[in-house]
């Protein structure tokens, strides 16, 4: 058992940093039908924030503990419109992203516990294979932070060229759910899921496939695949799937009242895939585009009928809100293309990097388009300025809320 | 007839010999710069000039065979930085990443210092060489190889690396580009002494790139406290990288 608790007595190396982000967004809100006057969503135009994220870790031979709170301080301003009013409030919360035991029990063994973030893949936008964590459509901004899942994760590496991954959510981060509630009471319902990947990779990692099974959302069964082969002249393809035995997210329904509901689906079997396929070219700057393809989403005809069951004015209205907003998709619509690059050392000290990124829906040809630069003023400080973009009118999945928002900001790491 | 079969033999004799010596001069000063199998631990400190401007970058590299693990350490913008290089692939992580993402090692790192000159060389492997001739340097007698990549994955397309036959230390080096016009010029020092298998070698202490076009823009990587350690496999695993 030694080799299990003997480096458990020796002396722990303890390291600490903290990055303070200070930002402030101004939105562009659109006014249409869904939020008339701003006083449907109430949604701020203004916000400011302080956001201080330290890390402690404490390191000895075979272990590691990583903790990583949040400390964000926030003001809004909400404005209402017909007539103008300012409302301001302060949102102040303590969190913790990241909170992990990792443990190197043998060479070739390694347990990981706790609050954490793991993903896998060669796609940028998503990673439909892994049950655990969705896509966020703020997740490139630059003050975003992943909240950790409460994940049990054990890696064997059989040989350098085989690893097998068993990862368990038993129990909930606390958050609310991806998917809104769907009982009466509104109840948040976590339940476990875990997920078996199997990766076979080349020597330079640079090629590899996986595959994984498991238990998703609802304990839906699954299995999926990745893969990513990359070339010497800097181009690489690559997959990320998932087949999800039954479908686990709100659709629009009539009801007795000719209105649209979002209720759960009563097709709950068949195979529903979601899927990413990508070609990336690294030279001097880093070109991706992204195909993605999600087949339990809505068609165009039905994400119409999703939006107007929040326009009626019915007893289900509320419930309709938040099942719009967290339907159980990653994204609403079945087809999206994905393109970004990323330019590296720009500006006279080559100490800049921009960032340029277009989600587009097939569906509705709306837009989702962001550009973030970013620059080192000190070597403590790196300034941030965001535009993001959403074109497409009222009745599309990227223009049904802003116009444009627009942030700047600073990281200063101690 | 037999004399021209003779010849033949005797001067094809001699190339395998020199081919050979060049692959085996190679490999010996790979273990100079960490080509080794057993894992090392470095601290590397990269100082770089350049249009004028001064800038300081620190590093803890873990080495074993062909992987490395780098962790950024200075300055305080880059703490949580980490690159993984297997084999000659290089994967970067920092925590604002959701995920470890591929990079190519000719990336810069900063000033003329790419991603791959950080970690440990492995020339013998990445390149096919050839003795062009012998120069004498700092009154050390050198073999001086030119090295072609076996592939465009490699940090440099040609070096021209002059090799001490005494030491079998590399001790200056020319980056050249596919046309072989120099792109940086490169200097080693071996002060640090390295402990591995009851045997003591000389290792890298000190690399000096000098931008060959605009000589004041340059780099030094400073090789720190170099030691032998008991290193996991799977820490060059980006599967098992902690987030």
């Amino acid at each position: 058992m030694s080799f299990l608790f003997g480096s458990l007595g020796r002396a722990a190396d303890f390291s600490f940093y903290s990055d303070q982000y200070l930002y402030g967004t101004y939105s562009d809100i659109k006014d249409s039908d869904l939020n008339t006057d701003n006083r449907g969503l109430a949604l701020p135009i203004h916000l400011f924030a302080a956001d201080i994220r330290p890390e402690l870790k404490l390191t000895s031979e075979g272990w590691d503990v990583v903790a990583r709170p949040r400390f964000e301080f926030a003001g809004e301003n909400i404005q209402y419109n017909n007539p103008v009013k300012n409302t301001w409030t302060s949102n102040n919360k303590i969190d913790l992203t990241t909170a992990y035991l990792h443990w190197q029990m043998l060479n070739s063994v390694q347990f990981n516990a706790g609050l954490e973030t793991y993903q896998w893949g060669g796609a940028e936008i998503l990673n439909p294979s892994n049950p655990f964590f969705h896509f966020e459509q703020q997740s490139k901004s630059f003050y975003y932070v992943q909240k950790g899942e409460a994940l049990v994760r054990l890696g064997i590496d059989w040989t350098s060229a085989v690893t097998t991954t068993l990862i368990g959510e038993p129990v909930s981060n606390n958050e609310p759910e991806w998917i809104a509630p769907d009982n009466a009471n509104g109840e948040n319902q976590f339940v476990p899921k875990w997920a078996l990947k199997n990766e076979l990779r080349n020597s330079s990692g640079d090629k590899y496939i996986g595959v994984v099974v498991g238990q998703g959302e609802k304990q839906k069964n699954f299995f999926g695949e990745y893969a990513t082969l990359t070339f010497s002249n800097g181009i690489s393809f690559y997959v990320d799937a998932k087949h999800q035995q039954g479908r686990v997210n709100f659709v629009p329904e009539l009801n007795g009242l000719s209105n649209y509901d979002l209720v759960a689906p009563t097709d709950s079997g068949g195979l529903w895939t979601t899927a990413v396929g990508g070609v990336r070219y690294e030279g001097t700057f880093d070109y991706r585009l992204e195909y993605l393809f999600n087949e339990p989403g809505w068609s165009r005809e039905e994400f119409q009928q999703a939006r107007n069951s929040l326009l009626v004015l019915q007893a289900t209205q509320p419930q309709n809100a938040l099942r719009f907003v967290n339907p159980g998709l990653e994204l609403r619509t079945q087809q999206y293309l994905y393109a970004s690059i990323r330019m590296p050392e720009l500006a006279d000290k080559k100490d800049m990097t921009l960032f340029v990124r277009d989600l587009f829906s097939l569906a509705d040809q709306s837009q989702a388009l962001q550009f973030v630069a970013e620059k080192n003023i000190s070597d403590s400080v790196v300034g941030y300025f965001e535009a993001d973009s959403f074109i497409g009118s009222e009745e599309t999945e990227f223009g049904m809320i802003y116009n444009y928002q627009i942030s700047v900001g600073a990281k200063w790491t101690l | 007839m037999k004399i021209i079969f003779l010849s033949l033999l005797i001067a094809l004799t001699s190339l395998t010999v020199r081919a050979e010596s060049a692959i085996d001069l190679l490999k010996a000063s790979d273990r100079g710069r960490g080509g080794i199998g057993e894992g090392i631990v470095w601290d590397a400190k990269v100082e770089t000039a350049e249009d004028g401007e001064q800038s300081e970058r620190e590093f803890l590299v873990k080495a074993k065979g062909n992987d490395a693990l780098v962790e950024a350490t200075e300055p305080a913008r880059t703490k949580g930085e980490k690159f993984i290089f297997n084999d000659r692939n290089m994967w970067f992580y920092k925590p604002s990443l959701k995920k470890p993402v591929s990079i190519s090692s000719r990336q810069k790192l900063s000033g003329q210092a790419a991603n791959g000159d950080i970690a440990s060389t492995h020339y013998a492997r990445d390149y096919n060489p050839t003795v062009e001739k012998t120069e004498v340097i700092n009154g050390k007698k050198c073999a001086v190889l030119l090295l072609k990549a076996k592939n465009s994955q490699v940090t440099y397309d040609q070096i021209r690396y002059w090799i001490d036959e005494k030491s079998k230390l590399g001790i200056k080096a020319e980056f050249l580009t596919l046309q072989g016009k120099p792109l940086k010029i490169g200097f080693l020092d071996y002060r640090n002494v390295l402990k591995s298998k009851g045997q003591s070698f000389p290792f890298v202490s000190q690399l000096t790139i000098i931008d060959a076009r605009f000589p004041k823009n340059k780099s030094v990587i400073h090789y720190g406290n170099p030691r032998t350690e008991e290193l996991s496999s799977s820490i060059f695993n980006m599967n098992n990288l902690s987030r």
